[in-house]
């Protein structure tokens, strides 16, 4: 799809963009009160919330702080994700994936008809 | 000195869309005001927000890894780059054959770098709120893609050069063909981008993520000080570009040609009246709908992606389809 130059191109045009958000950063390191960061025996977190409570409505998500661990919270995001896709609908993942098909065939039937 | 002048230009439209983006929350939240008999805040009040955002103590919990301060700067730098890449009442300024899949490609990274920051963060919240992203992420981007390929595919057929590009749409636009199929088809699309948009932006219906009352500020809710608005700023930007889409797609119309301007000067036009296109769509698809919509639950925003646009946009692909093939004349 690209040529070699687009490609090139992309990352000129996002090393700008990162010179001048970073720009942007270290004058506002400058500018501001600085940087706070919160150390041991000290409330974490900004919502009020100690880590090793429970929080209120949302009881079922004990043991799943996810901190350090970022891939974890990816997997258990798109856990979630089937796990609402199922949950939503009458019932199964399969009418996704039938979606998915009718789609695909009607794209090939137009494609073997008029191509 | 071609690169030059394309660099400029993007720092100058950087700056520009920064200043405009801003002022249309500002003026969104006084319309949303009004509409609600509220006072709202002053007009420049993003601004303020803003300046004091950076001037204020930036806090980092305890748990947070080094992709928590990382997360904001990059969130930025992909907005600017989206800008070279975003159709400004004229071609892209680094317009390639493919941007189509690149402008695609970087809108949803600036999600998918919100998800990470917030997952980064170690809050419970955040966790929560970037869950929901991640699912409204997969959800809203399956009938846009399929929309805009569709219009990209309708317009190959009526001859464009670069059919991934999106200076195609300043060529020919999906109005043109004029049959009264196609009309229906456009229009069923539209519905569709304007919903998507307003997924994008995540107002009124899809306001699930950032749920304040509920979730307090979802991925955002760690973040505070220069981080906090660096990841506003990018969030305009992003809100800019995406209804920026929407007008090039659906009302590419410039006016330099019709007063006769050239040179500089109708890039000057041509973006000031995009700016105002934009706002019209923003109008429609931010203010309107977030003064008239609730929140809906994750399932059932999901469910209205899956079972709603997504059915809409096949329907009204194969309308578009249909009215190539001339089935019925």
């Amino acid at each position: 799809m690209f040529g070699y130059w687009d490609a090139l191109y992309f990352i000129y045009v996002l090393i700008i963009g990162l010179v001048i958000s970073y720009i942007l950063m270290k004058w506002g390191e400058k500018a501001s009160m600085g940087t706070r960061r919160v150390g041991d025996g000290t409330k974490v977190y900004l919502s009020g919330e100690d880590e090793d409570e429970v929080i209120p409505q949302f009881e079922h998500l004990r043991g799943y702080f996810t901190g350090r661990h970022v891939m974890w919270g990816l997997i258990r995001g798109i856990n979630r994700m089937f796990i609402t896709f199922r949950r939503e609908h009458t019932g199964l993942l399969t009418d996704y994936v039938a979606y998915l098909l009718v789609t695909v065939a009607i794209i090939l039937g137009v494609l073997i008809i008029w191509g | 000195m071609n690169l030059l002048y394309a660099t400029l230009g993007l720092i100058a439209l950087y700056i520009y869309v920064s200043f405009a983006s801003l002022l249309w929350e500002g003026i969104d939240r006084k319309l949303v005001a009004r509409m609600q008999r509220r006072v709202g805040p002053p007009l420049l009040q993003p601004f303020y927000d803003f300046l004091k955002l950076m001037s204020k103590e930036s806090i980092i919990p305890k748990h947070a890894n080094k992709f928590y301060e990382l997360a904001p700067v990059l969130a930025l730098a992909v907005s600017i780059a989206l800008l070279a890449y975003t159709p400004m009442g004229f071609a892209p300024l680094f317009a390639t054959k493919g941007d189509v899949i690149v402008f695609i490609y970087l809108l949803t990274l600036i999600g998918f770098i919100r998800v990470l920051g917030a997952i980064s963060s170690g809050s419970p919240y955040a966790q929560i709120g970037a869950q929901r992203e991640m699912i409204i992420l997969v959800s809203r981007e399956v009938p846009m893609m399929l929309a805009l390929f569709t219009i990209l595919w309708r317009l190959n057929n009526i001859g464009v050069e670069k059919p991934f590009s999106l200076a195609t749409f300043y060529q020919r636009n999906i109005w043109e063909l004029g049959t009264p199929l196609a009309l229906i088809g456009t229009f069923i699309l539209l519905v569709v981008f304007l919903a998507w948009l307003a997924s994008e932006i995540e107002v009124g219906f899809f306001d699930i993520p950032e749920a304040e009352t509920e979730v307090a500020e979802g991925p955002m809710a760690e973040y505070s000080g220069r981080h906090l608005a660096l990841f506003e700023l990018s969030n305009a930007i992003k809100m800019f570009v995406s209804a920026s889409l929407v007008v090039a797609i659906f009302f590419p119309w410039g006016i330099s040609a019709y007063i006769g301007l050239n040179g500089t000067l109708a890039l000057v036009v041509d973006v000031l009246f995009h700016t105002l296109k934009v706002f019209a769509v923003l109008f429609v698809s931010m203010s309107i709908f977030r003064a008239i919509t609730g929140r809906l639950r994750i399932t059932q925003a999901v469910q209205v992606f899956w079972l709603r646009l997504f059915p809409a946009a096949i329907i009204g692909s194969l309308i578009l389809a249909i009215d190539l093939l001339g089935v019925i004349a």
